[in-house]
Parts: C-alpha cells; sequence; structure tokens
C-alpha cells in the first residue's frame, strides 16, 4: 500500500473511533437475561459513569468468571473497558485515549515518511477533554 | 472533520426521504432513526476492536472462534504443503515425544493441532485463563508457531 492510500486509510479510522461511541449501557443491561450474566449493575461517579458486568465463560467443561468494568462519560461515550478474569486484579482491556494516541502515532509515522509539517497537522485534530480525565479518575478512585 | 462525517450520515439518511413519502409521521421518524443506528454501527466496524461494540461474552466467544479457525486453516495449508494426508497418522512418530499425549491412531491433522494448543498453552495458560488482549495475541502467536512448525517438518523429512 502507497503512502497516501495508508494514510487515508488512518484517517478513516481515526474518525470512525470519534464516531463509535461503543456498545451502550441499555445494551449492555439486556444481556442480563442471558444465561451467562449473573450480575449488572450501574452507578455514578462524579462526571463519568460506570457499568460492571459480570458472566460466565464455558470452555468445554472450564467455566472461567469474568467481571467487566465499563466506563461512560456524560455523552455516553464508551471511554475505557476493564476486565478481571477470576480471582486475578482488573486489567485495562481497551482505553479510547490509547487507541487514538495508537491510531495518531501510525499516522504521525506515515505522514513522517511523505516529510510533512506535523504539528500543524496534528493541531488540527480535535480533543476531547474528558476522554483525558477517565486516567486522572483511576488514581482518585 | 468528525462534523463533515456527521454531515454526511445525516444527508445519507434525509435521501431515503421519498421512499417514506406517505408513511405516518411517527413511523417516518423511527425509520430514520433506525437507518441512522444502522450507518453508524456500520463505522462502527472500522474499530478493530470487536470488545467495544460486542457483548463481552460474544466478543470472546468470536476471539476463541478465531483462534480455533485460524489453526485448524494454518494446519491444513501445512498439510498440504507438505504433501500429507490430514486423516493419515505418519506424523505421530515425529511429535510423540513433544506431544507425549497424543496417540499412536491421532490423525495428523490433530497432531499439528495440538502441537499448536500445546504452544499457546505454554506461552499463555489456560483459554479460561486469558484476558481479552492475551486472546488477540494468541492469535497472532499462530503465526509465530506455524514457523517452528515449519521447521520441524523440514528437519526429518
Amino acid at each position: 500500500m502507497n503512502a497516501t492510500n495508508s494514510i487515508t486509510r488512518l484517517v478513516d479510522k481515526i474518525i470512525a473511533l470519534e464516531l463509535t461511541k461503543g456498545i451502550q449501557p441499555s445494551e449492555l443491561a439486556d444481556a442480563i437475561f442471558e444465561k451467562e450474566y449473573s450480575e449488572i449493575s450501574f452507578k455514578k461517579c462524579g462526571i463519568f459513569y460506570e457499568a460492571i458486568v459480570k458472566f460466565q465463560d464455558m470452555v468445554g467443561s472450564e467455566i472461567s468468571n469474568i467481571t467487566m468494568k465499563y466506563i461512560y462519560n456524560n455523552d455516553k461515550y464508551l471511554i475505557k473497558i476493564e476486565e478481571k478474569l477470576n480471582n486475578k486484579q482488573y486489567t485495562l482491556a481497551w482505553s479510547r485515549e490509547n487507541a487514538m494516541l495508537a491510531l495518531c502515532n501510525n499516522l504521525k509515522d506515515e505522514i513522517g515518511r511523505l516529510g510533512l509539517d506535523m504539528p500543524k497537522l496534528l493541531g488540527s485534530l480535535p480533543t476531547v477533554e474528558s476522554f483525558g480525565i477517565a486516567k486522572l479518575l483511576k488514581l482518585v478512585s | 472533520m468528525f462534523e463533515k462525517k456527521r454531515a454526511e450520515l445525516t444527508s445519507s439518511v434525509d435521501q431515503y426521504d421519498d421512499k417514506f413519502a406517505g408513511m405516518p409521521e411517527h413511523l417516518k421518524n423511527a425509520a430514520k432513526e433506525a437507518i441512522k443506528k444502522a450507518e453508524y454501527d456500520e463505522i462502527s466496524k472500522e474499530v478493530d476492536k470487536e470488545l467495544i461494540r460486542l457483548r463481552p461474552d460474544v466478543a470472546r466467544k468470536q476471539m476463541r472462534e478465531t483462534i480455533k479457525s485460524k489453526a485448524e486453516n494454518t494446519v491444513s495449508d501445512l498439510l498440504s504443503d507438505y504433501n500429507k494426508d490430514a486423516k493419515g497418522n505418519d506424523l505421530y512418530n515425529k511429535f510423540k515425544y513433544v506431544l507425549p499425549y497424543i496417540k499412536e491412531n491421532t490423525t495428523n491433522d490433530g497432531v499439528l493441532v495440538a502441537f499448536i494448543n500445546m504452544k499457546l498453552y505454554q506461552k499463555f495458560g489456560k483459554v479460561t485463563d486469558r484476558s481479552n488482549e492475551i486472546l488477540i495475541k494468541s492469535i497472532s502467536e499462530i503465526d509465530v508457531i506455524v514457523k517452528e512448525l515449519r521447521g520441524m517438518l523440514n528437519e526429518r523429512n
């Protein structure tokens, strides 16, 4: 793939990520009727909303208990997903900030190959403040 | 940039306006909402992380399915590259020391799949203990294992 092609592809991905709200709390809540799910709860944490979903995953005769934590902002955008397997600790499964950063870094590399003015281009990308605050929240909680 | 895309989506909904002619107003709006949601869902597919748009159990099942089908596909590629019969059992002798639990009548495809699973187990542990992140890594790890398998098959042929 040539450079302009992969840049278009990356820009499309950035737009897609920006427009993707992620699985909505209502869709998660509906899952309680599925046999795998044992508990689904929601609460407010300051300016964020937290959904905790517990379910069992069966592989053959082995069962694992999985707890997922979904963090949303006020606009119902999914910001972060944490995952907890059996008795282990919560680990970060996905964060919007990291995902966006990774895409921007790829874009930076691609643009770098063309020798364009990087800071100016990055300056033209919008930033949503609350996405970054999710990290702060973890420190507080 | 994002606003432009949003506007694009809205106008793509509007282009169906004439199709709704004669439809009661409340149904028209419902139909428009549904189309809009479908358009956004389509865009979401661009984001290659299933976890953020699917229910967690579904995302997990899908990932396990991908691992399984990828292992099966690469095994059938290997078998045809090395001219082995999938249901034969001549690979047993080559692998009996690395895979103690295979039996003399284990078929060739079974031997190779068992080898891939064993390698994944050694590296990442039980499937039930793997997080989403690790499941994704397992998928790409199969390529590494296949290289090793090719080496082994070359070596003793």
